[in-house]
């Protein structure tokens, strides 16, 4: 009944749109980058890869991302594994409260921790107060800053992704081990979190790679002070009209984020193909 | 009820001529020929990926035979789209339009064929009162048990008054108890409305308890199609003997003829002499089902269909009881006696078993 | 006994780390919506007294309104091309027949995967070549390429979730392909749609990067306002911006789950 014909037709709009608008912008993109010295060279990139200060920059944008994403694994699958066992009517709502923040801009968000972050926000307060930090210690500009908040905006879809391959996952076999006289410690230890490496990984890779990204958060905490690639590359363009070596930063950016995707695929397709 | 005998001459009201669908390089269905006659009800029986959904589907339109013709009420439908042909379906899931009401399921089918809004719904009523829907006229299927929902599925197809319904596993999705009363309801309508009907199930008590016809199918092709008691009595087939009822399949050569009788001895391996009313083949399998056999202390003295054997075991089923009999030459065969004959037959004991001539039917090997 | 049971230690030490987590997630929320209503000249929590007086000076700002109306518009009208795009492909694409559809798929979803300030600064660069259009136009084809993504992704396996057999059902009963289409399946997997329509509609409307590249600076989407205003001055009126945004979202959702309860 279903002929190629309007199978083409109705998917050839998405595919001209995705040509045209990502495709292509993306060669721009890349031709761009390689116009200098003119009419085509690799400057930008020499100049990236042979200074200090943009290897420093590539090294704390991995490094940020990378805290994020191990804040995103500590914090993430203990809620997850809680949401997906406890036995009450109100996980629904608390699953509505732990995924509401994605419904708000990341610049919102950004801006819930600026409040916190400054000199005379709660938290340095707090913390001042316990002798933790020197009393006038601010969040605001630093690398934690930014480790904290970003962690916060990425932790819901960390949580999501743990949440569902937890719940595919029998619970006779946590009872099993019980039963055979493992301790709740260990049962997770040995039970649940080998099920789960393949869940963990991939909204490791999520988490990482939307961090590496990441320029909101990054902005409005760190400012020019931490020193990032989204940040640098929005320097470049909006601030110093360096149009050639903001391609050439984002071409780096986009071949990190590339590499990512490409692993990430990949797990996901050997999960649906991995018998469970 | 329609018998086999005044049908021949009937034109039928649904028919498959040589019927082929071939999957690349898999073929499904392999020329099966099958012509229902109107006001029939015909079960097409077998084991899954036998044919038999692919040929009821065929059947709706929904996959188009590679080979062979497909006709209704004397129309070549074979290429006919399956909104032009005159079928109504019961899916096996029911397929219940989840946004429509009840009513507004049964009205769907009336819809597109245009019937005026006052005569429908008049249909619709008319036909919810015989299956007892009335009163669930307004309620989404979600609301309703699974037995309505099935009533929904089959009100649906019939209210178009459709030349031939199908139903493709119609009762898979009930409990067994509601099973039960369901197929009986399902027949009483199919005759008092006199639908023909082609009907697909795997479960052979479902196809013989309601059939007038049973189309046993194996692996794409049709192995036979008869009434259900005699396929029971004459199973053409290895396979078939052993779809339907249980069986007991002894490998036996002929052996010339018994004097007075006339009957067609064969030879089974060890002391084992069939002698058989029907015609016989050289060689083949005699088909003896465990609920003929006679089991007696002492010998029956006849020449032909005894034999002495060993209990092997007993298994106590309630109102029956099966005894697994060792004959000499290796050959086990399992007999059905009465439960309460259970306790005086304990494993080990010797006994003669015999049955009668026209119990007896035989297979091609 | 649960895995999570309160009466272990292991489940007492599991409740707590939930707690403090959910916490962590959802206290920058409140935080800021409670210090919107400090009475205080200044921004801070907890608040100091009760007061409005931010919230009065939002509206009369006419950069945060002007802003909203443009995040509103530039988000409806992505919305809807990305619903109209998206859906005839999600149903081509989720069709069993399709060979290679998987594979297309991927290729489908991968704008997802990159970040979107390298694709905001490609498009601006690609734009400088070939101004296809101006303004905010430009914004909401830049949108397209996140929004309808999201759409396939919801409605592929809304569809795919569709019982082959209602169509057939359809088709049985005299109804024309289209027909069937038109009469069971969209109104089967409209619940799909109207997922998918949110989704496209917060992905825009809370869009960042690209609205920061690609925006008219005369027509400033809200994100762009906020971020500016954020690095400029720490004005409580943001955060009554902020907090007015976050329950706004909050009110969207009960709203859709009211609706959700009340279909059963």
């Amino acid at each position: 009944m279903k002929k190629a014909g309007p199978i083409i037709l109705m998917v050839a709009p998405v595919a001209i749109i995705l040509i045209g608008l990502f495709l292509m912008p993306q060669f721009y993109l890349f031709r761009q980058s390689i116009s200098l010295p003119p009419p085509v060279g690799i400057d930008t990139y020499l100049q990236f890869f042979s200074e200090r200060f943009y290897l420093d920059m590539l090294g704390r944008t991995f490094l940020v991302a990378g805290l994020v994403t191990l804040i995103c694994i500590l914090c993430g699958f203990p809620l997850a594994l809680w949401l997906a066992r406890i036995e009450t009517r109100f996980v629904p709502l608390l699953l509505l409260i732990t995924t509401f923040p994605l419904l708000v801009s990341a610049v919102v968000r950004s801006f819930a921790w600026m409040v916190l972050f400054f000199r005379n926000g709660l938290l340095s307060q707090t913390m001042a107060a316990t002798g933790l930090v020197s009393p006038g210690f601010q969040f605001m500009g630093t690398t934690a800053g930014v480790v904290i908040a970003l962690g916060q905006v990425m932790l819901p879809l960390m949580i999501i992704t743990l949440y569902s391959v937890l719940r595919t996952i029998d619970r006779d076999l946590e009872n099993a081990a019980m039963n055979l006289g493992a301790s709740p410690w260990s049962t997770t230890w040995l039970v649940i979190v080998p099920q789960m490496k393949g869940g963990i990984l991939a909204g490791s890779l999520l988490v990482f790679s939307l961090s590496v990204g990441a320029f909101a958060t990054p902005s409005l905490i760190g400012g020019s002070r931490v020193n990032m690639m989204a940040i640098g590359i929005q320097e470049q363009a909006l601030e110093l009209f360096d149009w050639p070596f903001a391609a050439a930063m984002a071409m780096i950016l986009l071949a990190a984020a590339l590499i990512i995707a490409v692993v990430y695929g990949r797990i996901i397709s050997e999960q649906s193909h991995e018998p469970r | 009820m329609i018998t086999t005998a005044d049908t021949t001459t009937a034109r039928p009201k649904i028919s498959f001529e040589g019927i082929v669908k071939d999957y690349r390089g898999f073929r499904a269905v392999d020329r099966v020929s099958v012509a229902v006659q109107a006001g029939e009800l015909v079960a097409l029986l077998g084991p899954s990926g036998c044919g038999k959904t692919t040929t009821l589907r065929m059947a709706a339109g929904f996959i188009e035979p590679t080979e062979g013709k497909i006709m209704i009420d004397g129309r070549d439908v074979t290429r006919l789209p399956p909104y032009k042909r005159d079928t109504g379906m019961v899916f096996q899931s029911y397929a219940l339009f989840p946004h429509l009401t009840v009513g507004g399921n049964m009205l769907f089918g009336l819809k597109r064929r245009g019937v005026a809004r006052e005569e429908a719904e008049r249909r619709v009523r008319e036909l919810a009162a015989m299956l007892k829907l009335d009163h669930l006229l307004d309620r989404l299927p979600k609301q309703l048990s699974g037995g309505q929902q099935q009533r929904v599925a089959v009100g649906r197809a019939l209210v178009i008054n459709p030349a031939v319904l199908l139903l493709d596993e119609p009762f898979s999705n009930l409990d067994a108890q509601l099973r039960e009363s369901t197929r009986v309801e399902l027949r009483r309508i199919q005759q008092e409305l006199g639908i023909t009907a082609l009907f697909v199930t795997h479960d052979q008590s479902e196809a013989m308890a309601i059939a007038d016809r049973v189309a046993v199918m194996d692996a794409g092709r049709l192995a036979q199609i008869d009434t259900p008691e005699r396929l029971y009595a004459r199973p053409a087939t290895r396979f078939v003997a052993n779809f339907i009822g249980r069986a007991n399949l002894i490998d036996a050569k002929a052996a010339g003829a018994t004097g007075r009788d006339g009957l067609t001895v064969m030879r089974g391996p060890g002391e084992l002499k069939f002698a058989l009313a029907s015609d016989t083949p050289a060689e083949g399998a005699v088909v003896l089902r465990p609920e003929a056999i006679r089991i007696d202390r002492e010998p029956t003295g006849a020449e032909f269909n005894t034999a002495e054997a060993t209990v092997k075991s007993v298994s106590f089923l309630g109102s029956a009881a099966h005894l697994a009999l060792e004959f000499a030459g290796d050959v086990t065969i399992t007999a059905e006696i009465r439960g309460s004959e259970a306790a005086s037959y304990p494993q080990g004991a010797k006994v003669w078993a015999s049955w009668d001539a026209s119990a007896l039917s035989c297979v091609i090997n | 006994m649960s895995l999570v049971s309160w009466r272990s230690p292991f489940g007492f030490a599991l409740s707590l780390v939930a707690v403090l987590v959910i916490a962590y997630i959802i206290g920058p929320l409140i935080v800021i919506v409670g210090s919107s209503v400090g009475g205080a000249g200044y921004l801070s929590f907890p608040p100091e007294g009760f007061s409005l007086q931010w919230y009065s000076k939002l509206i009369r700002e006419p950069l945060y309104l002007n802003g909203f109306l443009t995040s509103l518009r530039i988000a409806s009208t992505v919305t809807l091309l990305s619903l109209l795009i998206g859906i005839p492909a999600a149903y081509a694409l989720a069709y069993r027949g399709f060979r290679g559809a998987s594979t297309l798929v991927s290729i489908f979803l991968s704008p997802l995967m990159l970040p979107s300030l390298v694709l905001a600064v490609a498009l601006t660069i690609f734009f400088s070549h070939w101004p296809l259009t101006t303004g905010n136009n430009r914004l909401v084809l830049a949108h397209l390429i996140i929004c309808i993504p999201c759409v396939l992704r919801v409605t592929i396996p809304a569809f795919q979730r569709l019982d082959p057999a209602l169509e057939e059902a359809a088709l049985n009963l005299g109804a024309t392909p289209l027909k069937a289409f038109l009469l069971v399946t969209l109104p089967v997997v409209k619940s799909g749609f109207a997922a998918a329509g949110a989704l496209a509609f917060i992905m825009s409307f809370d869009e960042f990067d690209m609205a920061l590249f690609l925006s008219d600076p005369a027509q400033m989407p809200l994100t762009v306002v906020l971020y500016t205003k954020a690095q400029l001055a720490f004005d409580p009126t943001l955060a009554a911006a902020a907090s007015s945004l976050i329950l706004m979202m909050l009110v969207l959702m009960i709203l859709v789950q009211i609706v959700r309860m009340l279909r059963g």
